[in-house]
């Protein structure tokens, strides 16, 4: 049979059979309203004659809203018919298969019913939901019919809006694009809801990239995963030494890059072994934690196992020798970038073999020859382009060589270095002219120095005040973009990104005296620079180093002021919020540390609070990850200190969050449960909001953690909340 | 960077201009007293919308067409409903100057008709209507997916995609079937190993 372009009776002839007179237009099931905007609705309901048909026996809004539905209806059967008929036709046949009874009751099932349905529909907002035992059985065969769930137990509650589309037609490249926004959980869950999804689940270009940090990486999960991964993986990153030993399980023998954390306990024959597995390696990082078990044997091993290698990074080994070094320069050619950072000693003379070397980072050595370094790097080194010796004792007649000398040799790094920083004291004007070379230090003007590196017309750079260059590396995105790419100079940025992070969350965590004036003038502002990095690992460095370089008194939880009120200043506030909304849990973590931590402060704060971060942390507590519901949950005990924020917190379903918290994490985890329960504490000081920590279950919670938890902290918070006598009314108020 | 400058200056000027209307669908895309060409889209059930040439070009499928000549007439996208192309439109109006998309532009472009176009960072003011643009419900949510599919627009379908992750975020397997009105088409047995295969995720 034909279909009329506007008939909607026709339309609906098709769509519910034939053989059965079609009832009134208007009772039609409408399906639920798509387009939510008013402008649009009335828009719509003026231009369309059909909506004009509608009864006018509903309130002035349901019936707009069934207008509307209605007339939506209709197009979207004229207009889409063919993929709705071809959609109907899957869901049909499936559901004969599944339960054909039902099916037909639905087929033969009277006008009536469906008209009491459709009005049931309309009348009720999107969101509200029927219980289908609320019906009579013929029409919660229509129900079960119109939603395409099929369940046809008749107990489960679904909801009253008819499910009219099968999101199983989406084109197979859309719900990619939803995979690749969510983290392994939830793909996990959506990959698992049925077949089709599943097989999208396993798409190759999911899996070219793991970072399994998150998640607890042993023997069985990396078996598990081998079988998705084998052929396809490209990238890993993990955490701990048990993961980096359970690597080489993945049998991903394609793998190029591999970067670990937290890897204190990893040992020579894994290295090896790691090494020896994945022969094409290009990417090799450990750190940032010192790997004091490593010695020179395991360099020596990857250096024969991977010809292919371009980047090495270690931390913390104890010692590099001759022998090592010699290795990586006789079999890695490609090697263009080397970090030794927080190394005990490394041979100076032999480093110097490894010439193809053109980024190098010494940062942090303990014990280093400069003058034979400086000697021996500035003349064989010849490809090198940008070196860092920042935290180190470098002298400055070796600086000064490094400039003059070294031929490629762009930018030089030299970031709290104690003797260059007196040497400048004295005598300023010691590395002014250094060739066209870069020489960044506490003491020069980071921005406009980097500014310069791609910016033609330096002076116009230097003019500008540190608060208009404080984007310099959004700059250079854009540079960057408008000149193509030039592939050394992204390069270059790259790496200078990755080392400023490293170096300025290191003098973070040590927190030298005498630094005030830097953090102030330049780093905070750069801090929030590397926050926006297009790498990941960079943000989430930048992220930790500012929720950590605020922090002058750890016992005493102080915040400097100052600092806080420059990153507030600087525009970092919206920013963090705006990461901590990401869908990667590592930079959510760092970044709803930053918040917690800044948040100390009663202004940032406020900030916060008025960006909505109050909501965002309240949604973050929720999080699956513990790291992220720990950080959270700090970022809300911060903010309940306020007075201002207890109602906010309460409005933003804080208050039941962290409740849940306590419950999902029982015990052994007192991170979480000392920063709830603090917050708690707070909240409940104040009477609105501890009635909703009543409410929440919020006295059994606490309860349990007084009879269970054995943590100093977790105790202090839960007697503080005793103390304030703030139990007892609370559970006054949940038996009243 | 000349054109870093004279851009945001000129594309600030065409937003200010009142929107074109009273055209003839027949007439081929002109350049209105402003210099800008419009072109019209007609939606499947035969609503007509006006849409700046520039902003079109959002898409790839509607690029792709008009650099075949077909922009001259109403262009008939039978696969979209008035009220969905009417969202698009708009979005494609707040998103001009997005890179994610600029970027192409300038590369595909021939005759230097958008050599004053620069990308501009989404604003905050265009971050607020993307999160009012998904303020919709699961099916519409649905039908707006589709149209980023189709048209091939990077900066819809960045937003729809977003929207469609944050509300399955969390969600447990018999929730993300409840909500997408799946049905579980495996075994217990298949469902069994399912669990086992994606343990890890969970820990």
């Amino acid at each position: 049979f034909s279909v009329s372009p506007c008939g909607s009776a026709h339309v609906r002839a098709r769509h519910w059979g034939n053989s059965h007179p079609p009832p009134r237009a208007p009772a039609l099931p409408p399906p639920p309203p798509v387009v939510r905007s008013r402008e649009s609705l009335i828009e719509e309901c003026h231009c369309n004659p059909i909506s004009l048909a509608a009864p006018a026996c509903l309130p002035v809004d349901n019936e707009r809203e069934r207008r509307r539905s209605g007339c939506f209806f209709s197009f979207q059967l004229d207009n889409r018919g063919m993929s709705r008929r071809l959609r109907r036709k899957a869901f049909q046949s499936k559901d004969k298969e599944k339960d054909p009874v039902v099916y037909q009751t639905a087929e033969c099932c009277s006008d009536t019913a469906l008209d009491e349905y459709g009005k049931a529909n309309s009348s009720s907002s999107a969101s509200a939901t029927i219980s289908i035992d609320d019906l009579q059985p013929r029409k919660r065969a229509a129900v079960a019919c119109h939603c395409s769930t099929a369940s046809t137990s008749g107990s489960s509650s679904m909801t009253a809006q008819a499910v009219l589309v099968d999101w199983t037609s989406l084109p197979d490249d859309t719900v990619l694009q939803v995979f690749s926004r969510l983290n392994y959980r939830d793909r996990a869950s959506l990959a698992s809801s049925c077949r089709a999804w599943r097989n999208i689940g396993s798409f190759p270009c999911l899996w070219q990239a793991l970072d399994l940090r998150a998640h607890r990486c042993d023997t069985t999960t990396t078996l598990s995963l081998a079988s998705r991964c084998s052929a396809n993986l490209r990238s890993l990153r993990f955490r701990g030494s048990e993961a980096a030993a359970a690597v080489m399980n993945l049998q991903a023998r394609g793998l190029r890059e591999i970067s670990g954390d937290f890897c204190r306990d990893i040992t020579d024959a894994i290295l090896s072994v790691m090494a020896a597995r994945h022969e094409l390696l290009e990417s090799l990082q450990i750190g940032p934690d010192p790997c004091e078990k490593i010695s020179s044997d395991a360099i020596r091993a990857v250096a024969l196992c991977c010809p292919r290698l371009k980047r090495l990074r270690l931390s913390g080994v104890r010692e590099i020798d001759a022998e090592a070094l010699n290795a990586l320069g006789r079999h890695c050619e490609c090697l263009e970038e080397i970090a030794l950072l927080d190394c005990g000693s490394i041979n100076e003379a032999a480093l110097a073999s490894v010439v193809s070397v053109r980024f190098l980072s010494v940062a942090g050595t303990r014990t280093m020859n400069w003058a034979a370094a400086s000697l021996a790097w500035s003349k064989q080194l010849y490809n090198l382009i940008g070196l860092d010796v920042s935290r180190t004792d470098v002298s400055p007649t070796a600086i000064s060589r490094f400039l003059v000398s070294s031929k490629k040799l762009k930018v030089l790094c030299a970031l709290n270095c104690s003797s260059l920083e007196e040497e400048d004291l004295y005598n300023p004007s010691l590395f002014v002219s250094s060739k066209g070379k870069l020489l960044l230090a506490l003491f020069t003007d980071i921005f406009s120095g980097i500014a310069s590196l791609f910016c033609s017309t330096p002076s116009a750079a230097a003019d500008a005040s540190v608060e208009e260059k404080k984007d310099v590396f959004e700059e250079w995105r854009t540079w960057n973009h408008n000149n193509g790419s030039p592939k050394n100079m992204e390069e270059l940025v790259n790496w200078l990104e990755w080392i400023l992070s490293h170096t300025l969350l290191r003098i973070a965590e040590t927190n030298p005296q005498r630094m005030d004036e830097f953090w102030l003038r330049q780093g905070t502002a750069l801090l929030l620079s590397l926050v926006r990095s297009s790498q990941e690992d960079v943000q989430e460095r930048a992220a930790t180093g500012l929720a950590t370089f605020v922090v002058i008194d750890d016992e005493n939880a102080t915040v400097d002021a100052e600092r806080a009120e420059a990153v507030m200043r600087y525009g970092g506030i919206p920013l963090l919020l705006d990461l901590a909304r990401s869908f990667r849990e590592g930079i959510q973590s760092e970044a709803a540390k930053a918040i917690a931590n800044l948040s100390v402060n009663t202004k940032v704060a406020k900030t916060v609070a008025d960006e909505g971060g109050i909501g965002i942390l309240s949604d973050l507590a929720r999080s699956m990850n513990r790291l992220v519901a720990e950080e959270a949950a700090g970022g809300l005990w911060n903010l309940s200190v306020g007075e201002e924020h207890k109602g906010a917190i309460a409005e933003a379903g804080g208050i039941k969050a962290l409740v849940d918290l306590i419950f999902k994490w029982p015990s052994g985890i007192d991170g979480v449960l000392e920063r709830a329960a603090g917050a708690l504490a707070n909240l409940a000081a104040d009477d609105k909001c501890s009635m909703e920590v009543a409410m929440a279950g919020g006295v059994h919670a606490l309860v349990m953690l007084a009879r269970t938890c054995k943590v100093e902290g977790v105790q202090e918070q839960v007697v503080q909340n005793v103390d304030a006598n703030n139990l007892r009314q609370l559970f006054y108020k949940t038996r009243w | 960077m000349s054109s870093g400058d004279s851009g945001p200056s000129s594309s600030k000027q065409l937003v200010q201009q009142p929107a074109a209307a009273g055209r003839s669908p027949n007439q081929p895309p002109l350049l209105g007293a402003g210099g800008r060409k419009v072109i019209v889209l007609k939606s499947g059930d035969e609503e007509e919308f006006e849409v700046d040439l520039l902003d079109a070009m959002q898409s790839r499928t509607l690029r792709r067409a008009i650099e075949d000549g077909c922009g001259d007439g109403p262009m008939p996208l039978p696969n979209l409903t008035g009220p969905v192309l009417a969202k698009v439109v708009e979005l494609f109006r707040r998103h001009r100057g997005d890179p994610r998309w600029a970027d192409e532009l300038q590369e595909t472009e021939k005759e230097g008709m958008f050599k004053d176009y620069a990308p501009q960072k989404p604003t905050a003011e265009v971050k607020g209507f993307d999160r009012e643009f998904v303020s919709v419900d699961r099916d519409a949510l649905f039908d707006l997916l589709r149209a980023a599919n189709f048209l091939e627009a990077p900066g819809l379908l960045d937003v729809t995609c977003d929207a469609a992750a944050d509300a399955v975020m969390n969600m447990t397997v018999e929730e993300v079937r409840e909500y997408f009105g799946l049905v579980n088409d495996y075994t217990p047995e298949e469902e069994a190993a399912l669990r086992k295969q994606h343990e890890w995720a969970f820990q």
